[in-house]
């Protein structure tokens, strides 16, 4: 290991301020500032702590070095028989240029520096001048000249070399012993694992209720401390703002409560839609179109979502037996909800300072090129943690895809294992395949085909206008997905042939374009997301203002709709329908697994 | 905030609670989604009293846009939230038959080790052999 060698070399010279290195610059320079100063009672002890960490620094070095590449190296065979250490020459392979790369830059560096040290100093004598202007008068050099420290460098060298030869002729022949730092090293070490298992042993059960309990009873406390904080005064808050908020607000608690109440998933999924649209509507009432929208193109996909994974589920919710009685779970239940709403109450009225949002509204136009504030905050006020979130959303796709790629593979395998190419006897599923082809229509196909170019013109009309109006990437990436998923089901059950990497794709090119929007104003000397914002005048359409985060926006678009597709695309091809394109595969499992027989079933 | 809203929060906060605390993966997805909307819900319901929509050119009194921008990206984590919680699911059931969430056996059987060993050393408080590793520690 030559090469090797040479680097580990030039960085031990370093470490032990053997001239020319930087190492030799910088502890010089120490020992100069130290012997400079009124030696004082502590002025001793620091620079005797000085040179004894030196001689010591030498030390190590020395037998460092040497234990590795000098007379102390392992011999191949002895060291075999002698002590069973991991480094074995024969078995160590040769490192590859990028193993020695970056340390070979770092020794590199070391001697450069020492070699150039006056050049390197004037640049340190800038930043320490700002920081002490007295400093400014000290500078770095290569060769001080025959002064104290010079020998006192020198002085640590030779009894630092003195030490390491010292040792080894002393541990020559002798087994290395465990030395104290060792035992204690050991010692603390069992010590940890010891106090871990104890731990474990008393507050872990093994049981996730028991812990989402735990965590539900600190919310609980948590919440009725800052409520005591400034506890509501029922007078002054209106019963409601509007009969029609109170009526929504009715429907959405009933169908949220009814959601506890089904007996089969896909009423929970239904039950949990349903509540959802109410809210979707209860956020209309309360000023946010932008957030009805999106809550409300969310909520249908999550009941698409349940309906593809559902099919694979048996349909029966039978309480699954319990950890704890019901009165007990029940009872925490209406806890935390009692101290939610008194939490609401209180924080309410609890704004001490006028929101920022104020700030936003007036600047949103001048600076963000955009009327709907919203849609401006998202991608540019607050644009940073729209990127955030976005990659969030990419990595969930991602977990999604592998997730269920991978459990559909291992269901493959122990299927073949079985020698059952089926779901198995006696576990009915939500889409009864027969049920679905009954459901399944040339009326329904004709209709989707015929909508879902239309709704996909409607996704990127909404994405478009979401500056200006209510709308945006977030909500025409949902329209995008629907329209693109309702275009395969259109085409029947042999045509979903989506496969999962292609959204994944998506998910990428609109995660990179996102960043790639919120980097570009650094190269030309902007803030990172700055906007820019240009009118150009068409010809018979008059003048378009054009925004930059506009095409920060596309970005989150592209990554919804693909984040979307991507977990439908799994789901559906879960549970036999393999991705590659193999007909004579598909066992009667496989048509209960068919896109279009889930819509079936939703009609 | 009205009344009725905070109520709808604390309502749709305790249904969420009380599907969380079963063992069902199902039901503990269905109870994130109430829990979700209720959180969503209280945010903006915090923020400020209903008002138009905080566009620029509308009339009167415009709403806080920071909370909405906020429950937006929320409500979209809250999605990709469920829909990695029923690939969660989907997973158990492939293997293990159901969606039940199980106990963790690694924990249980942590708890037994030590017990075991405690016996032990109550049995035989002279014996100076070094004390038995857990089998967990593996």
């Amino acid at each position: 290991m030559p090469g090797l060698a040479v680097i580990a070399g030039a960085a031990a010279l370093s470490m032990a301020a053997v001239i020319p290195t930087f190492g030799f610059v910088a502890k010089e320079a120490g020992l100069q500032g130290l012997l400079d100063l009124e030696i004082g009672g502590w002025g001793v002890v620091a620079l005797a702590a000085f040179v004894v960490g030196a001689m010591i620094t030498v030390a190590y070095t020395a037998r460092l070095f040497d234990q590795m590449f000098g007379r102390g190296a392992p011999q191949p065979r002895v060291s075999m028989i002698r002590m069973p250490s991991p480094i074995v020459p024969g078995l160590v392979h040769r490192a590859g240029p990028a193993f020695l790369a970056p340390p070979a830059l770092l020794a590199a560096l070391s001697v450069a520096f020492g070699l150039a040290a006056g050049l390197v100093g004037e640049v340190i004598a800038e930043v320490a001048a700002s920081l002490d202007p007295e400093s400014g008068t000290k500078h770095l050099v290569l060769w001080p000249g025959f002064e104290p420290a010079l020998f006192v460098t020198v002085a640590s060298w030779i009894v630092g070399l003195a030490v390491t030869e010292g040792l080894r002729r002393r541990s020559r022949g002798t087994e290395p012993r465990p030395v104290l730092a060792t035992r204690v090293y050991a010692w603390c070490y069992d010590g940890v694992l010891e106090a871990s298992r104890r731990v474990t042993a008393v507050s872990q059960s093994g049981s996730l209720p028991v812990y989402v309990g735990v965590i539900l009873c600190t919310v609980v406390a948590a919440v009725v401390y800052a409520a005591t904080a400034g506890f509501p005064t029922l007078d002054s808050l209106p019963l409601a703002d509007s009969p029609v908020q109170a009526v929504l607000a009715v429907a959405c608690g009933a169908l949220g409560v009814g959601v506890l109440t089904a007996r089969r998933r896909f009423t929970g999924a239904l039950l949990l839609g349903g509540s959802g649209y109410a809210l979707a509507l209860v956020f209309l009432a309360h000023g946010a179109p932008d957030l009805a929208i999106t809550q409300f193109l969310v909520e249908t996909l999550v009941i698409v979502m349940f309906l593809l994974v559902l099919q694979h589920l048996p349909d029966g919710l039978r309480p699954p037996p319990s950890w704890a009685p019901r009165a007990l779970r029940f009872g925490l239940a209406a806890v935390v909800g009692i101290s939610v709403t008194v939490f609401a109450l209180a924080v309410s009225s609890s704004r001490t300072e006028p929101s920022v949002g104020r700030d936003y509204i007036a600047r949103s136009v001048d600076e963000g090129g955009g009327r709907n504030v919203v849609n401006v905050t998202l991608v540019d006020f607050r644009g940073f943690d729209t990127l955030g979130e976005i990659t969030v959303l990419a990595v969930a796709a991602i977990g999604v895809v592998n997730l269920v790629g991978h459990a559909r593979r291992e269901q493959r395998r122990k299927r073949l294992a079985d020698g059952t190419d089926d779901l198995g006897p006696g576990r009915p599923t939500v889409v009864d395949h027969d049920v679905g082809s009954r459901f399944r229509s040339v009326i329904l196909s004709t209709t989707v085909r015929g909508i879902a170019p239309a709704l996909g013109a409607v996704a990127l009309f909404v994405a478009a206008r979401g500056h200006n109006a209510p709308g945006g990437g977030f909500a025409g990436g949902l329209i995008l997905a629907t329209a693109i998923a309702l275009g395969y089901l259109a085409d029947g059950r042999r045509a979903f042939r989506l496969r999962p990497a292609q959204p994944l794709l998506a998910v990428g090119i609109g995660l990179a374009l996102a960043v790639a929007v919120a980097v570009t104003p650094l190269a030309f000397g902007g803030a990172l997301l700055e906007s820019a914002i240009v009118t150009v005048d068409v010809p018979a359409v008059g003048p378009v203002k054009l925004v930059s985060s506009a095409l920060f926006d596309v970005g989150v678009m592209i990554l919804v709709a693909g984040a979307v597709l991507a977990a439908m695309a799994a789901f559906v091809g879960a549970g036999g329908a393999d991705p590659d394109p193999d007909p004579g595969s598909t066992g009667g499992a496989v048509d209960s697994m068919d896109p279009a027989d889930a819509v079936g079933e939703v009609r | 905030m009205s009344v009725v809203l905070a109520v709808l929060i604390g309502v749709l906060a305790a249904a969420g609670t009380a599907l969380l605390l079963q063992r069902s993966l199902t039901r503990i997805v269905l109870g994130v989604g109430l829990l979700a909307n209720a959180a969503n819900l209280l945010v903006l319901a915090a923020s400020a009293r209903p008002a138009d929509a905080p566009i620029v050119g509308n009339d009167g009194r415009l709403g806080d846009p920071v909370p909405q921008a906020l429950i937006l990206t929320a409500i979209v984590i809250g999605f990709a939230l469920v829909s990695f919680l029923l690939a969660v699911a989907y997973r158990a059931w492939t293997i293990s038959g159901n969606d039940q969430v199980e106990d963790d056996i690694e924990d249980r059987r942590l708890a037994a080790a030590l017990r075991a060993r405690a016996a032990r050393q109550g049995d035989a408080p002279a014996d100076p052999g070094p004390p038995a590793r857990p089998e967990a520690d593996r």
